[in-house]
Formats: structure tokens, sequence, C-alpha cells
């Protein structure tokens, strides 16, 4: 096994570590209704900070990264644009228990150390 | 030496500060009929409304709260006085812009063939709600915003649709700027005159159209 490959096993065991580490628990659901368990790292912060301006700044971000090693038959999500397309959800508790549901709205792989970066957006089912 | 003073306490609001709350009082007023009017009509009433503040910079913990009405802030920015047009004792003619911000925000919504995306919704509401704050205030029933003798001009100068970041939160936020221009008479307040003398005068026509003029100073 190569550095390479080494590095991406570390950065999986890494991101899923539940036990000891940040890992967190997400419901990753494809425009098709496949679910899939998946584990990473997770944010959802409401105070940022303007990188131009060294200034904190209201808002929400939330994104989720995970290992590509481990998303295996759902397939490796994407924003999706159309209105006539369902887009990727996931769906993960925060800190405190509330439930919250998202859509991946930008995906940000990189295929060195395989993680992807989800770029998560607020989602409603419109009830 | 003793310098003359004002002797009067400054407790009022400008022209300026009561145009601008005129302005305000005029959409908070317009969107509640417009609520009325669409609920009667059969339309979903939060597609007309939206709401009012004056003077904030950041109202927006409302829509955190998951509230995604919009929102209008309306506040003052640059005047200009025309010294020519002004007399110099206690009135200038102004031109005062206002700024309208409209915000609209927008949450990915699941429909029953796919979604809408938040970036489009809240580029909808923003548009919507711009055109109903230019619909109120150029209405011909507020060409002086209802303070006749005070305003003698109103006019939307421009409306400017803001570009949102690339990439964003959460949620989706787009605004716009209407730039409204009001002509009006500032003022100043005015103090208890001083004595400095008394003049009696008497104007005199003759038979044959001769003007005369007759004055007396002092008691």
């Amino acid at each position: 096994m190569g550095l390479r490959e080494i590095a991406a096993a570390d950065a999986r065991r890494i991101l899923e570590d539940v036990e000891y580490g940040f890992g967190w628990a997400a419901e990753l659901t494809a425009p098709d209704g496949t679910v899939a368990s998946i584990t990473g790292y997770s944010t959802d912060i409401h105070l940022l900070i303007d990188p131009d301006t060294g200034q904190q700044v209201s808002g929400r971000s939330a994104e989720m990264s995970v290992s590509l090693l481990s998303l295996g038959a759902i397939g490796v999500p994407r924003g999706v644009t159309r209105r006539a397309e369902t887009p990727w959800l996931l769906r993960m508790p925060d800190t405190l228990g509330n439930e919250h549901t998202f859509k991946v709205a930008e995906s940000h792989p990189d295929n060195n150390s395989a993680v992807i970066v989800l770029r998560l957006e607020a989602w409603t089912d419109g009830a | 030496m003793a310098l003359d003073t004002l002797g009067v306490l400054l407790d009022q609001p400008s022209t300026a500060e009561a145009v601008r709350d005129r302005v305000a009082s005029l959409l908070v007023a317009n969107f509640e009929e417009q609520r009325a009017l669409a609920t009667a009509a059969g339309e979903p009433p939060e597609e007309f409304d939206a709401y009012v503040f004056t003077e904030r910079s950041s109202p927006w913990e409302l829509a955190r709260a998951g509230d995604q009405t919009p929102i209008v802030n309306v506040s003052l920015d640059n005047a200009s006085y025309q010294g020519d047009r002004s007399p110099s004792a206690n009135h200038q003619h102004a031109e005062q812009r206002i700024n309208i911000d409209c915000v609209a925000f927008g949450v990915n919504e699941q429909t029953a063939d796919g979604h809408d995306p938040g970036d489009y919704l809240a580029s909808l509401e923003a548009a919507r709600v711009t055109r109903q704050v230019r619909s109120m205030l150029m209405s011909p029933g507020n060409t002086v915003l209802q303070l006749r003798g005070t305003v003698h001009k109103r006019w939307i100068e421009s409306t400017q649709m803001l570009q949102p970041p690339a990439q964003g939160g959460t949620f989706h936020v787009v605004a716009s700027r209407l730039t409204l221009v009001v002509g009006f008479l500032e003022s100043a307040p005015v103090p208890d005159p001083t004595l400095l003398e008394i003049v009696y005068s008497e104007f005199d026509r003759a038979t044959d159209g001769k003007i005369t003029l007759a004055v007396q100073y002092g008691e």
C-alpha cells in the first residue's frame, strides 16, 4: 500500500471516529430514493468570519466531509440545480438532538485523499 | 459678549425624518391592505406581505428563526439643499434620497416533481417586493406622500438588484435597493423675535395715480 492509499485510509478512519473523534452520523438520500448511512465531520454554525475583512458576520453555514471510500453503491453526491429533479438530501441531528434536513448544494471531492466536502443548504418539504 | 441662542427645545423631528417615517407608514398600511385584498381574492396573503423597518442594519434574525417573510428597510441617505430656491431665514428646499432595501430569503423546497431551488425563490421574492414597494410609492395617490404643503415631489430614481454571492450559507438571500428622491421644505425652529424698531407706514394713492408713502418711526 502506497503512502497515498495510507493517507486516504487514515482520513477515513479519522472522519469516521465517533468514539474518540468528531465523527458524526448522518443519513444520505439519493435522488432515486436510495438511502445510506454515512459518518463524517459536520459543521452547522451561525457565526462566520468574513475572510475579506476579518469581521464576524451573521449567517448560517453547514458542511459535511466524508470519505469517498465509504460511499459505496449510493454514489458520489452532487449539487442538483434543475427544478425538475430531486436533489441529494442529507439528514442529521445536531448535538442537542434536533434533526435537520439539508440539500446538498455543492460537492467538492478530493480524489487524492478520497474525501468529499458537501456544502449544505436548508431544505423544507413544503408542508 | 453673549450670543443669541435658539431659545426653544429641539425635540421635533426634521422634515427629512418625518418624510422617512411617512414612507415607512405608507408601506405598512399598503402591505396590510394587500394581505386583506389577497385573502378576499383567494390569493395566498404571504405573497403580498413584507415586514417594514426604519434605519435598521440587521433585522435579519427573523429569517434565522424560520420566518421567511421579506424585509423592507427604509433609511435616510444623502440630502442636498438648493440655495437659489430657498429663503435664507428658516426654510431650505431639500432633495432627500431615501434608500429602501428589500431583502428576500429562499429555502430549497420540495415540489411534486422535483424542487424549487432557494436561490431562485429568493430572487423571485426580491423582485416581487421591489415591484410592490415601487407600485405603492409611485401610485398617483402618493404624489406628495400624503404630506401636502410639505412634500412637492417624490420619485423612484432607481432600482438595483444586488447580486448575491456565488456561494452562500444554508439559505439564500437576495436584496434590492430602491432609491426614492423626495423634494420638500426643510425647516428650522424660529426663535422669538427681538424688537428692533416699530415702523408705521401709510400708503396713499392720489386721484392722479401718484403713490405716496408716509413713514413714522418709534412709538
